[in-house]
């Protein structure tokens, strides 16, 4: 399949994969210039209105002592501007509220824990990408880059990654509801958790999140070759499956698949009753 | 940190050469042109009230007594330390430019430096001169090249010609050091940000020129020890 190899290859693109000396790899997915420069958004405005309170703040003592008023909000103002950044991301697993808000992390490129000396690096080094307007210089290194690094992160030795794991999916309330007659028969689903790819179950999950989302040809269409695919890796006996709908039928594959309480269950009723439901 | 500094400042002492031939040709770039131009000095001068007469201005500064900067030393001081540190960071990333925005910032300072100097040199105020910027130039512009050796260090990292090692790891073996220069080099101007504002713009006869001259030669035995001296071994005291 030349088109899935392709998106494969896209999705490889934007991960930065580590391995550790211990032999380990993971991978962590890369954010996007998009979602950085919203987060780099969100923090001016935070430091904003942080420089607006010290302001508000020491207007009283300005009042009062004028010269040492006006030297606290220069200290603080500058201040602020430097290591608000820093001191968030050292502190807060490489987070600043910009970060937190659209889901990002600064990480080291090569998965050790962050030094101080990187997040102070990579925010100085931020003038540099912001040259000469509007971050030109930082968002070109950055789409020239295979790890989207500006040149603070180049200079410091740090990605951002997308801090938020995918979502996982709650497989209970996607099947719960409606009887699943083909958990009564256990040799047809020991067979279909044993041959059905991973891949499959997958597909059949991601169908079932966006059926709502389809329109009602093409989800007949989805189902019925869902349904006839695991039909082709085991047969359920003709009078369970002779009335049920193709997408009931994959959702029943889904539960048989995904659910792991699915047999635990039937278990304890066999044992309850000391007979098998096969045969009963 | 009072070790970290110096040793970092020596190990890297190829780049903080550099970066001082580059203010000196600066510097000599500045005093040859106000030279060969005299008219040049409206371009070179970094600040208006440089623009007029050397002598008009040392006879306006000594009548004033600094009844100009009373009221608000605090506040110059904070602001001369928070500009000062900003230009210093700012030349220290810009060695991201493949060093070229930390050579064109040290080049233009030292073209504002030799043009001053040069100009109350020319007008007979050498005296006036050493005893306005010393006190406090004497951290203030070492700063500028340590901050610019850190920029100048990042560079090399970054186009590592003679280097064996890609890039990633090149950059990763100076960030320290760059950090550290950085970090020290903002130290500095904060003790320059109260010297200008609390002893430099104070002249004769509040303070003698001699005094400020000799203050500021004293900063700079002390930094040039600091730096060459603190954080080497010393002999293993028997034990």
């Amino acid at each position: 399949m030349p088109a899935a190899s392709m998106a494969a290859q896209a999705t490889r693109r934007y991960l930065l994969e580590i391995r550790l000396p211990e032999g380990v790899s993971f991978a962590l997915a890369l954010a996007g210039p998009l979602s950085r420069c919203l987060a780099f958004l969100v923090d001016l405005f935070v430091i904003a209105g942080l420089t607006t309170a010290i302001q508000q703040a020491l207007a009283p003592l300005r009042a009062l002592e004028q010269d040492l008023g006006l030297a606290l909000i220069i200290l603080l103002y500058v201040a602020v501007w430097l290591s608000y950044g820093m001191l968030s991301e050292y502190f807060w697993y490489g987070q600043t509220i910009g970060k937190w808000v659209l889901g990002l992390r600064v990480v080291d490129s090569t998965g050790l824990e962050l030094q101080f000396h990187q997040v102070a690096i990579r925010n100085l080094v931020r003038v540099v990408d912001l040259f000469p307007l509007l971050g030109l210089a930082g968002g070109v290194v950055m789409l020239l880059n295979r790890r989207l690094q500006r040149l603070g992160d180049l200079a410091a030795g740090t990605v951002v990654v997308r801090n938020r794991q995918p979502a996982i999916p709650n497989i209970d309330a996607l099947v719960r509801g409606r009887y699943n007659s083909f958990l009564a028969h256990q040799l047809p689903c020991a067979r279909l958790r044993q041959r059905a790819p991973a891949q499959a179950a997958a597909l059949a999950v991601e169908a079932l999140l966006r059926r709502d989302r389809l329109d009602d040809r093409a989800r007949v269409a989805l189902f019925d070759s869902l349904a006839a695919y695991f039909r082709s890796l085991v047969e359920f006996p003709a009078e369970d499956t002779d009335q049920l709908s193709s997408e009931q039928y994959v959702r029943n594959v889904v539960e048989i698949l995904c659910v792991p309480a699915a047999k635990p269950a039937l278990a304890f009723v066999e044992k309850r009753t000391g007979l098998g439901p096969e045969s009963a | 940190m009072t070790a970290t500094f110096p040793i970092a400042f020596r190990r890297q002492w190829r780049a903080f050469a550099l970066s001082t031939a580059l203010l000196l040709f600066g510097c000599i770039a500045g005093i040859a042109l106000l030279r060969i131009d005299a008219d040049a000095k409206a371009v070179l001068m970094p600040f208006p009230h440089l623009l007029t007469d050397p002598a008009e201005r040392v006879k306006q500064e000594e009548k004033d007594r600094g009844k100009q900067i009373a009221g608000h030393q605090i506040a110059f001081s904070a602001y001369l330390m928070t500009h000062n540190i900003s230009v210093a960071f700012a030349s220290m990333a810009a060695g991201m430019s493949f060093g070229i925005g930390t050579i064109l910032m040290l080049f233009s300072n030292g073209l504002d430096l030799g043009a001053v100097c040069a100009d109350y040199i020319q007008a007979g105020q050498g005296r006036f001169l050493a005893g306005w910027l010393l006190p406090h130039g004497v951290v203030e512009i070492p700063a500028l090249l340590v901050a610019s050796q850190a920029g100048l260090l990042l560079a090399s990292a970054l186009i590592g010609s003679r280097s064996p090692l890609p890039r990633r790891l090149r950059l990763r073996a100076v960030s320290k050091d760059v950090f550290t220069l950085s970090l020290g080099a903002a130290v500095m101007l904060v003790w320059a940000g109260l010297i200008e504002s609390f002893i430099s713009q104070y002249h004769e006869p509040v303070l003698p020129y001699n005094a400020k001259i000799a203050f500021g030669l004293i900063e700079l035995a002390l930094l040039a020890w600091f730096f060459a001296r603190a954080g080497r071994k010393r002999a293993a005291p028997a034990s």
